[in-house]
Parts: C-alpha cells; sequence; structure tokens
C-alpha cells in the first residue's frame, strides 16, 4: 500500500491534474493549428498538458518525501460563504437589489459560530437601505431595486 | 523653455480658488467612492460624471481628475482594513498593508498609504510632463517581442518571488494563464472556455480575481479560527513609531518607481 507523505502537496497535484484534464476536456473542440499557425486550441492544450505533469510531478513527490498535513477545516461554513455569493449572482436580475443583499447577509452570518438573529437581520435590513441608497439614489446605476 | 512656459499657462488657469476647491471636492468624493471594493478610477469617473455637467470644461476637467487620484487612493484602505483590494493596483497594498493592519499599525499603513500616494502623484505629473514626448516616442517602439519579453519576464519573477514550492508556483502559473484564456480568441474569435455565458466573452477581470483570492480566502481562513486567535484589527488611531516610519517612507520611495511607470502606461 502506498502511504502518502505529504497530503498538503498529494492533492494540490490532484487538483491540477484535476483542472488540467477538464481544461483538456472542455477545450477539446478547438481547432489546434500547427506550431507555425496556432489554433486557438493550441495555447490550451499545451498550458493544460503542462498543467497535468505538473500535478504529477508533485503527487508523485507527495508520496515519497513527508510534508505538512491539512488543516482541519469546517466544510459548512465554507459552503455558506461561497452560496451567499452565488445567490446574490442568481438573485440579484430576479429579485431585485434589497431583497437579494438582504438574503445574502443572512446566509453570510450562517457561516459564523457565534451569529445571533436579532443581529444578522438588523445588519442585513442596514445593509440593504445603504446600497440601495448609496448605489441607486446617490449614484444612479441601473439596478433594480424591487422586483414585485 | 517649453515646458516652464506651458507649465505656467497651465498653473495660471488652474490655481484659482474656485478650481482649487472644485480639486478638493472632486478628491473626497473620488475618495469615498473609490474605497467600495471593486470601484476601481475608471468606474468611479464614469459614474460622478454627471456630477460635473453643470461647470466650465476647465472646472470639470479639474474635478474629473481629482476624482481619478481620489479613486485611485481609496481603493488602499479597504485593502489595508480588510484586504480586499479596491482596484488592480491596490493588489500590493494588501500584501504589506493588511499584515501591519493585522499587528496594530493600521493606522501607520494607512499613513504611509495616504503620503505615498501623494508623492508618486506629484513625481508622476512632474515626470509625465516632462518626459511625455520620449516616452511617447519609446511607446510607439513597443511591439509583440517587447510585450512577450516583459511578460516573460512577469512570469518568472512570479515564480522566483513566490514562498515554498517551486514545483507549486509553476503550476499556479499556468493555472493562472490557464484562467487568462477565458474569453474570445483575439486570431479567431473563438469562445474559450465560456460555458456559453455571454458575461465570459471579455475574460476574466482581474478585479473580482483578486477580490477573490484575497479577500474571500481571508473571509475563509479567519472561521476556521476563533474569537480570539482571529486577525482581528487593533489600534486604528496607534502612531507609527520611529524604525516603521522610516521603512515606510523606503517602501514610498520604491513605490513611486513603480506608480510612475504605470502612470506612463495609462496616459499613454
Amino acid at each position: 500500500m502506498v502511504r502518502v507523505r505529504s497530503p498538503q502537496d498529494f492533492w494540490a497535484g490532484i487538483l491540477f491534474i484535476v483542472f488540467g484534464c477538464a481544461a483538456l476536456w472542455i477545450g477539446r473542440g478547438y481547432a489546434f493549428g500547427t506550431l507555425t499557425k496556432m489554433g486557438p486550441g493550441y495555447l490550451p492544450t499545451a498550458l493544460s498538458w503542462a498543467l497535468v505533469a505538473i500535478g504529477g510531478v508533485l503527487t508523485a513527490r507527495a508520496l515519497a518525501i513527508d510534508g505538512p498535513a491539512i488543516e482541519r477545516s469546517q466544510v459548512m461554513p465554507q459552503l455558506f460563504i461561497l452560496a451567499a455569493i452565488v445567490l446574490f449572482a442568481l438573485l440579484i436580475e430576479r429579485l431585485g437589489l434589497a431583497f437579494a443583499v438582504v438574503l445574502v447577509a443572512v446566509t453570510a452570518s450562517l457561516a459564523s459560530r457565534d451569529m445571533r438573529w436579532s443581529e444578522t437581520i438588523a445588519l442585513a435590513l442596514g445593509i440593504a437601505a445603504l446600497c440601495v441608497l448609496l448605489f441607486v439614489h446617490l449614484l444612479g446605476q441601473p439596478f433594480m431595486v424591487w422586483a414585485f | 523653455m517649453d515646458l516652464f512656459a506651458n507649465l505656467a499657462t497651465g498653473f495660471g488657469a488652474a490655481v484659482t480658488p474656485v478650481n482649487l476647491g472644485f480639486c478638493l471636492f472632486g478628491c473626497l468624493i473620488g475618495t469615498l467612492i473609490g474605497v467600495l471594493p471593486g470601484i476601481g478610477p475608471i468606474a468611479t469617473i464614469a459614474m460622478l460624471l454627471p456630477v460635473t455637467f453643470g461647470l466650465s470644461p476647465l472646472g470639470a476637467l479639474i474635478m474629473l481628475a481629482g476624482i481619478y487620484y481620489g479613486a485611485q487612493y481609496g481603493g488602499s484602505t479597504t485593502a489595508i482594513l480588510v484586504n480586499l483590494p479596491g482596484e488592480s493596483s491596490s493588489v500590493v497594498t494588501c500584501i504589506d498593508g493588511y499584515r501591519m493592519a493585522q499587528k496594530g499599525r493600521a493606522g501607520a499603513a494607512l499613513a504611509i498609504a495616504a503620503v505615498g500616494s501623494f508623492f508618486a502623484g506629484c513625481v508622476g505629473t512632474i515626470l509625465i510632463a516632462a518626459f511625455a514626448p520620449v516616452l511617447a516616442a519609446f511607446a510607439v517602439k513597443f511591439r509583440s517581442p517587447e510585450y512577450f519579453a516583459l511578460m516573460l519576464f512577469g512570469l518568472i519573477a512570479a515564480v522566483i518571488l513566490a514562498h515554498g514550492s517551486v514545483v507549486k508556483a509553476v503550476g499556479m502559473v499556468i493555472l493562472g494563464l490557464l484562467v487568462g484564456l477565458v474569453g474570445t480568441e483575439s486570431q479567431s474569435a473563438t469562445a474559450r472556455f465560456t460555458f456559453g455565458v455571454p458575461e465570459l466573452y471579455d475574460g476574466v477581470d482581474f478585479v473580482p480575481l483578486a477580490m477573490g483570492l484575497f479577500g474571500l480566502a481571508e473571509i475563509l481562513s479567519n472561521l476556521d479560527r476563533r474569537r480570539d486567535q482571529r486577525g482581528d484589527l487593533t489600534g486604528v488611531e496607534e502612531g507609527g513609531e520611529e524604525a516603521g516610519e522610516r521603512r515606510g517612507a523606503d517602501r514610498v520611495q520604491r513605490g513611486v518607481t513603480l506608480q510612475a511607470d504605470e502612470h506612463a502606461g495609462e496616459q499613454r
């Protein structure tokens, strides 16, 4: 059984390989061309293979050389933060600025281990009011404030 | 000499109490808007353009210049206090400014940023006024080979200056190049890695990327620490110590050379 001696490097290498393979797969339709007449697929393919190679080196080395372990990390809070950003992108054009900001503030607050509902709601409403006042009324940005 | 006569004409027109007032006001609101993360000088000018409609052409230009410099400086405040670069040039401010803020020297960092911004702005403007014709002649000669050399230099510098593993640094440079490929290819207009999303046709903008890498990463890593271990900011008011201030002055001078460079690039 092969033992992973350097988990950080090992998973970094795996990530590089995954990104490289994904780029190769997504870019498989781009015309490759030749060295003297490079197509749109030339550089992506070359870079993807280079990334896979680097990932391979890193992974192989992690099996031979000892290195630091990966720190334990909580997944849920991180998911809440990332979800807040994705939510904002999805909702800003559907629900309008005010609702989107309130939802983002609440979602992001769920990530904190010492969040209180009263604090969070006050913060969310405050930020929403500030955003609407600043961006829509003072700076005249073309945001939709309310969807309904 | 031509230069001084032209400068005298310019100062004669610009230095009136009213025009200086416009400049101050423009600089103030430029800084206030520029402080908002993700809103750089260009966006600030675009948003505040209507404010200048009622002014005379000279007053409007002076106010826009004030807005530009204010916004340019404003980005450094969020970079120092919350590690969120307001625009691409304040990414570097994140690196040491935020570290200073974590050590309770946010006030000193903000002061250095402000003084440095003022000093660099002055030097950059003088350099542009004096050497613009020479620089313009040089800039025309800057073609693909020179751009290639410059980029290669930048990428190699990124690998050399990176902390830790060289292999990982090379890997991240390649990953960065791949991210840079997103968007419409310039030769054949093929849309690469856009997933059919129209917003990605222009590529991945630098500011959102930097905000994700610096700001979000900071938030995510802070989540795992308890409140007492966190890199909370303390003592924004605290004044700088002698040694720190002197090092700050060094840093300002180093920055000025780069800033002057950037000015040359922007005003070309």
